[in-house]
């Protein structure tokens, strides 16, 4: 296990029957991603063929700490009983995750990327999930603030909430992982993942779509990034695994970078309130 | 000449946005993915060099660019757009 590590498995209840998802969490650097990797060669051959032809560090770094963390949840969601090298992550066609070989039957994998951290669940096909990360940064906040539709922004009013960095990030994550759940990626337009609603549940924020009333979004941080993961609606995620991410992190971190965390301050008073 | 300096433009957005990128990597055929981009990278770069070229062009448009290539060209073709929207007529191929 590398050291900035979170693993969990995610106990999901559904009116169905309950089903598990795996989920990693990474920060790491190439040069520790690298060491792991002659430590322990965790890529399937044709992974590792890829890896080496790979030119730019930044690529290296986010392909090391994606497939590190999918190994890492298909491999718990085989119980531990297979070696993560036997495992085959390629890319389909629209560049989503195919889990080709080696896991655990109909378990797939959704995978992000930001900066030096990487995200990814592991799950059951017949319970469609996606995952994004992200940092909050005024650096794309201009690009994040284009997104929101209007009624995105009257949310996040009403919410009590600002176009912030952090505003901002949190409702691109969940378009991200809605897209992925999806496996259409972001090559449709974005006002089609516009967000319906969001209320506090805990440490997360609960998010529901206007045009995919099928799925919803629960969000939460991690060291100071923001993750989303969007799930069938109906299916309620334990917080047993929430010890460990602590939202107010988040505005700490923002604040030491010099960026605006009004949203996260507003929101981590509501979350404190709902905790207590 | 226009051509160049759409090219020019998309590798100026991608090294702002990516600044560990040594120039030679960023060719016609190199993809954002490949070089290490996420997504909200993609769309940084792909905001910054319309704003750099005055162009509004939705995202979507750019969705199935394979490469740097791909990008000058869905760039090219907005810009022929407003150009002949202008001028009421279609510009010779």
């Amino acid at each position: 296990m590398l050291q900035d590590q979170f693993t969990a498995s995610l106990n999901i209840a559904r009116p169905d029957g309950n089903t598990v998802a795996w989920l990693c969490l990474l920060q790491s650097e190439l040069p520790q991603l690298e060491a792991a990797l002659r430590e322990s060669v965790y890529l399937h051959s044709q992974e590792l063929e890829y890896y080496k032809q790979l030119l730019v560090n930044a690529r290296k770094a986010s392909f090391l700490a994606g497939r590190w963390c999918a190994k890492q949840a298909l491999v718990a969601a085989c119980d531990g009983r297979q070696q993560a090298r036997a495992i085959l992550v390629q890319s389909g066609v629209l560049q989503q995750p195919v889990v080709r070989e080696g896991a655990r039957r109909a378990t797939q994998v959704s995978i992000s990327h930001a900066d030096d951290a990487a995200a990814a669940v592991a799950y059951d096909e017949s319970h469609p999930m996606g995952i994004d990360i992200e940092r909050p940064s005024d650096r794309v906040l201009n690009v994040l603030n284009g997104c929101l539709t209007a009624h995105e922004r009257k949310l996040l009013v009403g919410a009590k909430l600002t176009e912030d960095a952090l505003g901002c990030t949190w409702l691109w994550t969940c378009k991200e992982a809605l897209a992925k759940a999806m496996k259409v990626g972001l090559t449709i337009d974005l006002d089609l993942y516009e967000s319906q609603s969001a209320h506090c549940e805990g440490l997360m924020i609960v998010t529901r779509f206007k045009h995919f009333s099928q799925f919803k979004c629960v969000s939460f941080a991690w060291r100071d990034f923001v993750v989303s993961i969007a799930l069938p609606w109906k299916s309620q995620l334990s917080p047993d695994w929430m010890a460990h991410p602590d939202i107010s992190s988040l505005r700490e971190s923002q604040e030491a970078r010099g960026s605006s965390g009004s949203m996260c301050s507003s929101r981590r008073a509501e979350m404190s309130l709902s905790r207590g | 000449m226009a051509e160049d300096a759409v090219f020019q433009a998309v590798k100026d957005a991608a090294s702002s946005v990516m600044t560990d990128l040594s120039p030679d990597v960023l060719t016609e055929h190199a993809s954002l993915r490949e070089l290490g981009a996420n997504s909200l990278d993609r769309a940084e770069i792909l905001m910054r060099v319309m704003e750099q070229q005055k162009l509004m062009v939705p995202m979507i448009r750019f969705a199935m660019c394979q490469n740097l290539a791909d990008i000058a060209r869905t760039l090219r073709e907005a810009q022929r757009a407003v150009i002949e929207q202008k001028l009421g007529e279609q510009l010779p191929e």
